[in-house]
């Protein structure tokens, strides 16, 4: 498989009024066509800012990416120009984003939403065939063309984030972003979107980057996983390398036991102890010694460097016998 | 929506007469006699009388009220002016073009200005060009109007001879005082766009905007501007009330015989007949405002339009 | 967006609109250029039936300048005797331009002289008036003033009480004799008749005119036998007028001349620097000084015949207790107030009407008013009904000159130990209050319309409200003669009477006059022969380009 994102130390950080915010620290990140990768991590880890910064749309004057490089396809996503930038967002990379309810706007209809994607990237179209293409990905994703004529606001929850989707679907993009787009939905409607991913991604053989805090999503829909700890990609690999479960990051560790188990009879559920490290005030060493069950004095003092297993990697000492390999 | 519409104007007329019932009573509250305003101190009792009889003022406040308004309403009498004994429907109308020149002007020097200025502050937020803006506007709210006035009047009428310092011959008559009308609006109007620009600047829709393609240009003028817009447009509503009652010392200042110096003279010498017009005018232009920015809201938002379905 | 944009058009559309019809609707008046037209068939009219003079004046350079003069308040009643209105003080200077009284009086002098009437007598008792009337006058409109137009509009006084029952009580009714001559009957003879007919209020009207446009018709374009004709008005703003060229008394040098109705006085004085204004009638004597600062501006300061003085409320207790009238009379210095608030330019009077005035008593021969004097202020009020917990209000009409001394006046009383608090209110409620009596202390400023002691029998004229109301002692006393000066023919008899009055006032401390105040004029260095006047029948006429 061709490599299509490469994302390579990457650092951001957000200059507020009060303080520094640290919030990417040194990813690296290798998205290859038609792959789907799953990007976890709790909030705040920094994962939607990765994928901000993908798109080069940090919040102005207050996102800074300090160090890094985001190579799309082969050009420098830090050094592209605007019209570049422009052409590229939506065209090639879309991205899907967490809370359908705001991210459409409220006095646009969708269907013109949805047009304005043709219109900015597909100039050469007609308004007929645009508007053949809008009825088209909305039967797609399950939404009556006839509907186009209407606001965000008479549409519900669902209904709004397969409209998102068909926004960011309808120029076939090479690289979808999807950043929790089933957070704020309820369980049933989460289950229809994600079918509606999976078969669209099996259509379009888009690749994909699933931002989620859900390590159960990612089961079902990546090929690959990032977990992210504060800023930094702590472990990744395939889908069967991360869910064996023999063999992770410590937090990864976590992760999973958090998630309730129907065959086991554990009353509680196993929470990490403490809590997400502050981002503005970052400490030495691993950034996870604080939580972290196998804690030793050199976790404290040096940052571990990312030790490899074939496909799999972890930045943890207790896998320093894997050997170093390429960071993450 | 013409139901709507039509809702809408049933509903001014009890604000109105509730309104000019309201104006016209505290007026005739006031202790001030018209009939001593006329007589002076040579006044008899008997002449006291007669000319209270003249003027309707033995009759019951209701009565008079509703005759007054019934000669307005029927015939558009807006009767006779108590101290000089003119019509007030002819000083009213020869007056009221000035009025509506001088506030139509700043209506739309606030609205254009306020948003313009208030829409490249919020888009280039923090700049160099940010601040300035918004410390002229700090400036100009904090100034009172009649000393901006007459520190303009100094400058561009009496230095650089520009402009007249007074009267209402022509438009170049106009230009200082419904800046000057328009200035504290202006600040009010850019501070308020700014506030509202950048609320929605943050939101998701516009980063989606961004995330889609969009250039800065589009992303302002098709996402951000219409929905930053809708508390901007309930200002104006509000700036129309506050211009006209800024008339009320511009007109004075600049000697611009208009509406609102006519009812400052009136209320000084408790002149009902000359007060009533005005103040119904001006009523009635904010009711009517607010009716034409409520629909405005509908225009420019599809969930207000469907409720008035 | 569409719809948006359509919208933002229209709106647009709609002021530029509104401006458009605003723009032209005040073009039409703006200054004397628009209104030439106007004014310019009327001369051709006029032109026909006259004696073809007053066509000399092609030399001057300034033929077609309008003079501009700036007033603060609006025009009080542009036709003197139309509706019942009584002419204002201020306003002495339009009515004067468009209209000619029967007999001019002087304010300078003191004398009155023949203007439309040549020669003028009454018989021994004062019951009949006898005027001969000028031949050669003619109304704006090219109408020939007749005995007939004077006699209607003598008989104008009875419809319009409230202007003339104080001013020319008595009044019966006027006769045409023969074409020059008319007899006025007086029910009962009233001293300063002489004086009414050379005041504001009687100007000669066109009876004709009236009877064909009415009086709306009249006050929407005045017509008179004045030196100026009215050309143009906008309510509020502006009076344009253009020089008579049919007057008797030959065309007047300045050919158009608009009055100009500044409120503001800052945008007064912006104006005349400006050159907007060529003239500024009565501006406070503080930017008077300034005016005199600046080059090529000349003010002209005269002191007036309108008095400021400190009168009573009849429902105060300052109506009986003498001893507290005569403490506050005693408090106050009025010097202080001339020649340090007024820097001078107002000046001490002895009683509340000013010397030169027709029948008022000489300086010296009457008492005069209660000198400052802080210690017999006390003693007067140690012996008052004073107590430290009252509070005197003090009346005085907001945004008036008599704010400012006002506040030096609670100063004064302060300094005795009488608390005094400023009412500034609205003229209506001034003249309500005023008249009903609730108050203690009111200030004001008065000039005597007919230039004459009448004033003083306006004050205590038995009958009126103020008076009925009030109950000091001696108010018989002062009613009575009050009276006796109405029919008094006898000029000496009735100066004597006036002395009376002024003694038992200033006896009794029953006002306290203050100061004279002072006319001002403030003009540029295009025009001369401008005089202030103690009075306010300024003549705009004898005014000149430089």
């Amino acid at each position: 498989m061709k490599e299509l994102l490469n994302i390579k130390n990457l650092y951001v950080q957000y200059n507020t009024d009060e303080a520094v915010v640290h919030a990417v620290n040194g990813v690296d990140l290798i998205v290859h066509r038609g792959e789907a990768m799953g990007l976890v991590g709790e909030t705040g880890a920094g994962k939607t800012t990765t994928a901000l910064g993908i798109l080069n749309i940090l919040p102005e004057q207050v996102g800074e990416i300090t160090e890094g490089d985001i190579v799309y396809d082969g050009k420098n996503v830090l050094n592209m120009s605007k019209k570049e930038l422009q052409a590229m967002r939506g065209k090639q990379v879309s991205m899907i984003f967490q809370d359908p309810m705001t991210s459409l706007n409220p006095i646009i209809t969708v269907g013109n939403q949805i047009d304005e994607m043709l219109l900015l990237h597909f100039k050469e179209l007609t308004k007929e065939q645009r508007a053949q293409k809008v009825d088209d990905i909305l039967k797609l994703v399950g939404i009556p063309a006839e509907r186009k004529h209407e606001y965000p606001f008479q549409f519900s929850g669902g209904m709004k984030q397969r409209i998102g989707i068909a926004i960011a679907l309808v120029c076939q993009p090479d690289l979808l972003i999807a950043d929790e787009p089933t957070t704020a939905l309820d369980v049933t409607i989460q289950a229809q979107i994600l079918q509606l991913m999976k078969q669209l991604k099996r259509e379009l053989g888009t690749a994909l980057i699933m931002i989620t805090h859900d390590l159960g999503i990612v089961a079902e829909l990546c090929d690959n996983v990032s977990v992210m700890y504060a800023g930094e990609i702590v472990e990744t690999g395939t889908v069967e390398d991360i869910y064996q479960r023999i063999e992770n990051h410590p937090y990864t560790t976590g992760l999973f036991n958090c998630i309730p188990k129907l065959d086991s009879n554990e009353k509680r559920l196993t929470p990490i102890a403490g809590y997400m490290v502050d981002p503005t005030d970052l400490p030495k060493g691993c950034k996870f010694h604080d939580r972290c069950p196998y804690v030793t004095d050199r976790c404290g003092r040096e940052n571990p460097k990312a030790y490899q297993n074939g496909t799999h990697k972890i930045k943890c000492f207790r896998y320093e016998s894997w050997g170093e390999g390429d960071s993450i | 929506m013409v139901k709507y519409i039509l809702k809408r104007l049933l509903l001014l007329i009890p604000t109105f007469f509730l309104l000019t019932l309201m104006v016209y009573t505290i007026l005739s509250l006031s202790p001030a006699n018209p009939a001593f305003m006329r007589l002076g101190t040579t006044a008899t009792q008997e002449q006291i009388d007669e000319i209270n009889h003249e003027l309707g003022l033995d009759r019951p406040l209701l009565v008079r009220y509703g005759t007054y308004m019934w000669n307005l309403i029927t015939k558009g009498d807006m009767g006779v002016s108590w101290v000089m004994q003119t019509s007030v429907y002819k000083e009213f109308m020869e007056r009221l073009p000035n009025t509506l020149l001088l506030t139509a002007l700043a209506l739309l020097l606030t609205t254009v200005v306020g948003i313009v200025a208030g829409v490249f502050a919020a888009v280039n937020q923090n700049s160099i060009g940010d601040r300035t803006t918004m410390i002229l506007a700090m400036l100009l709210i904090s100034l009172p109007n009649f000393f901006l006035s007459l520190i303009c009047q100094i400058v561009f009428c009496l230095q650089l001879r520009w402009l007249p310092v007074t009267g209402a011959g022509s438009l170049k008559h106009f230009i200082l005082p419904s800046i000057m009308l328009a200035a504290s609006r202006i600040a009010g109007q850019v501070r308020l766009t700014r506030s509202s620009m950048l609320d929605v600047i943050g939101q998701d829709y516009v980063r989606t905007a961004y995330a889609k393609g969009c250039s800065k240009r589009r992303v302002v003028f098709y996402h951000a501007l219409r929905n930053g817009l809708m508390p901007v447009i309930t200002n104006i509503g509000n700036n129309v009330g506050n211009i006209v009652a800024g008339a009320v010392t511009v007109e004075t200042i600049f000697a611009i015989p208009g509406v609102g110096s006519m009812l400052v003279n009136a209320v000084r010498s408790n002149d009902i007949p000359q007060v009533m017009s005005p103040i119904i005018f001006i009523s009635l232009l904010v009711c009517v405002v607010n009716l034409v920015v409520d629909l405005l809201y509908a225009v420019i938002d599809p969930r207000v339009k469907l409720q008035y379905r | 967006m569409k719809k948006f944009l359509a919208l933002f058009l229209t709106v647009t559309m709609l002021a530029a609109c509104l401006t458009g019809c605003g723009g032209s609707n005040n073009d039409s008046g703006s200054s004397g250029t628009a209104s030439s037209e106007n004014g310019g068939s009327k001369t051709d009219d006029s032109g026909s039936d006259a004696s073809g003079a007053g066509s000399s004046e092609s030399s001057s350079a300034n033929a077609d300048r309008t003079l501009n003069i700036g007033i603060s308040s609006e025009i009080s009643n542009i036709v003197p005797m139309s509706n019942n209105v009584a002419v204002a003080n201020r306003d002495g200077l339009i009515v004067f331009a468009l209209y000619d009284p029967l007999i001019w009086y002087d304010t300078v002098t003191n004398t009155l002289s023949p203007w439309i009437a040549t020669e003028w007598s009454h018989n021994d008792d004062g019951s009949e008036w006898y005027f001969t009337l000028r031949d050669d006058v003619y109304f704006h409109n090219g109408d020939k003033m007749t005995a007939e137009d004077v006699a209607w509009s003598l008989n104008l006084i009875p419809e319009n009480p409230v202007v003339t029952d104080a001013n020319i009580p008595g009044f019966g009714h006027a006769e045409v004799v023969d074409d020059t001559h008319i007899t006025v009957y007086m029910d009962t003879p009233f001293a300063a008749a002489e004086n009414f007919f050379a005041s504001y209020h009687m100007v000669i009207l066109d009876k004709s005119y009236q009877e064909e446009v009415g009086w709306d018709g009249y006050l929407d374009h005045p017509i008179g036998t004045g030196p100026y004709k009215f050309a143009d008005r906008a309510t509020g703003s502006y009076v344009d007028m253009e020089a008579n060229e049919l007057y008797w008394q030959g065309e007047p040098d300045i050919k158009k001349v608009s009055l100009r109705i500044l409120p503001d006085a800052n945008s007064q004085l912006l104006s005349l620097e400006t050159g907007e204004v060529d003239v500024l009638q009565n501006v406070s004597i503080e930017n008077c000084k300034r005016i005199e600062d600046i080059d090529g501006f000349t003010v002209d300061y005269e002191t007036a015949y309108a008095v400021l003085y400190m009168r009573w409320g009849s429902n105060s207790k300052l109506d009986t207790d003498q001893n507290l009238r005569k403490a506050i009379a005693a408090a106050v210095d009025p010097d202080a107030i001339n020649n340090v608030y007024n820097r001078g330019y107002t000046k001490a009077v002895g009683c509340m009407i000013a010397p030169g005035i027709h029948c008022r008593p000489e300086d010296g021969t009457y008492t005069p008013a209660q000198p400052y004097d802080v210690e017999a202020a006390k003693e007067f009020l140690a012996n008052s009904t004073y107590e430290s917990t009252d509070v005197l209000s003090i009346l005085v009409v907001a945004g008036s000159k008599e704010e400012g001394v006002c506040k030096i006046i609670q100063g004064n009383l302060q300094d005795i130990g009488i608390n005094a608090e400023m009412k500034a209110i609205d003229g209506s409620t001034y003249s309500t209050l005023t008249g009903e009596g609730d108050f203690d202390i009111s200030l004001y400023t008065t000039l005597p319309s007919l230039y004459d002691c009448n004033l003083i029998y306006q004050y205590y004229t038995p009958g009126t409200v103020s008076f009925e109301n009030s109950k000091f002692e001696g108010k018989e006393e002062m009613g009575r003669l009050a009276l006796a000066s109405l029919t008094e023919m006898d000029e000496e008899a009735r100066t004597d009477i006036f002395r009376q009055m002024i003694n038992i006032m200033n006896e009794e401390a029953l006002m306290l006059p203050l100061y004279q105040d002072c006319n001002t004029f403030c003009f540029n260095g295009d025009v001369t022969n401008i005089d202030a006047i103690p009075g306010t029948n300024v003549r705009i006429a004898e005014w000149k380009w430089n």
